[in-house]
């Protein structure tokens, strides 16, 4: 419950607020050191661009969250919910496995050197 | 009348009657005692309350079947929570080195646990859950020390436009 609530004012402050031009907002440790973007650069914005909905918007601020979303939340659904049905262990174990872990290790890193390059 | 009694966790219940202590609601291994008894023993030991649990089949042991195993829940081993999701999120809003480290973990979870080695499983568990903990807790901190840095840059920003 107090989670929900949390959230519910993290989204405000991020619809009202745009961190693209906002100081408030903390700036990445990574980008500051190194002036490259890491694979977590421009979350707080495509959450801004997410909640104006504008998906293109937020796919260019960062397209590796973007697209990450239905994954994590149908992960947080089947942790939540799905412990005791047999078909959502079946996914979990499937897609939400080692492979998936390494998958999802490979992409981050692909995002990484690629969005630098690009 | 034997007078008995019986344990509800470690309190001590009674004295009853035997025809009181069998509309207890008693389970086979709740702990009964009466007189002559040396020691607490499992009601369904007593032959007095045999009659009770003639409709009852024993409790199942845990474990009984699973012999060797590390998960005494059930004849099937409970996966351990892999956090594999949770560390995504700390690598996309944070701290990537513990998410990647979250990661490589939550990995060795499934393998291990796929291999038979619950123990291992269980072991990368904790040490994927501990490194999304460290990463989520700095992120927090992270984000708070910057919301205060900022409050107290737009204070003084207001007092020098003030004065």
């Amino acid at each position: 419950m107090l989670l929900l609530l949390a959230l519910l004012i993290l989204a405000g402050i991020y619809y009202i607020f745009d961190p693209a031009n906002g100081l408030a907002f903390p700036k990445c440790p990574f980008m500051m050191l190194t002036g490259l973007e890491c694979p977590g650069c421009g979350s707080q914005r495509a959450i801004h661009q997410l909640l104006h909905l504008n998906p293109w918007a937020a796919m260019k601020e960062n397209f590796l969250m973007v697209v990450s979303i239905p994954y994590v939340v149908t992960g947080f659904a089947i942790d939540f919910f799905g412990t005791r049905s047999v078909k959502a262990q079946r996914i979990r174990s499937k897609y939400y496995g080692s492979k998936a872990a390494i998958a999802a290790l490979a992409a981050i890193i692909l995002f990484w050197i690629i969005r630098n390059l690009l | 009348m034997k007078q008995y009694f019986y344990l509800e966790g470690s309190i001590k219940q009674g004295p009853f009657t035997l025809e009181e202590l069998k509309k207890k609601n008693l389970k086979r291994s709740t702990l009964v005692w009466c007189h002559p008894m040396p020691d607490w023993k499992p009601a369904g030991e007593l032959p007095e309350l045999d009659e009770l649990f003639s409709m009852i089949p024993p409790d199942v042991k845990p474990g009984a079947e699973s012999k060797g195993r590390q998960q005494p829940a059930g004849p099937t081993p409970v996966m351990p929570k892999t956090w594999l999701v949770e560390s995504i999120l700390v690598m996309l809003f944070c701290c990537l080195p513990f998410g990647i480290a979250g990661l490589v973990f939550a990995s060795r979870v499934d393998s291990k646990f796929y291999q038979g080695d619950y123990a291992g499983a269980e072991q990368a568990s904790r040490e994927a859950g501990r490194w999304t903990k460290i990463g989520f807790w700095l992120a927090i901190i992270f984000y708070i020390i910057v919301l205060f840095l900022t409050l107290i840059g737009v204070t003084a920003g207001i007092f020098a436009s003030v004065f």
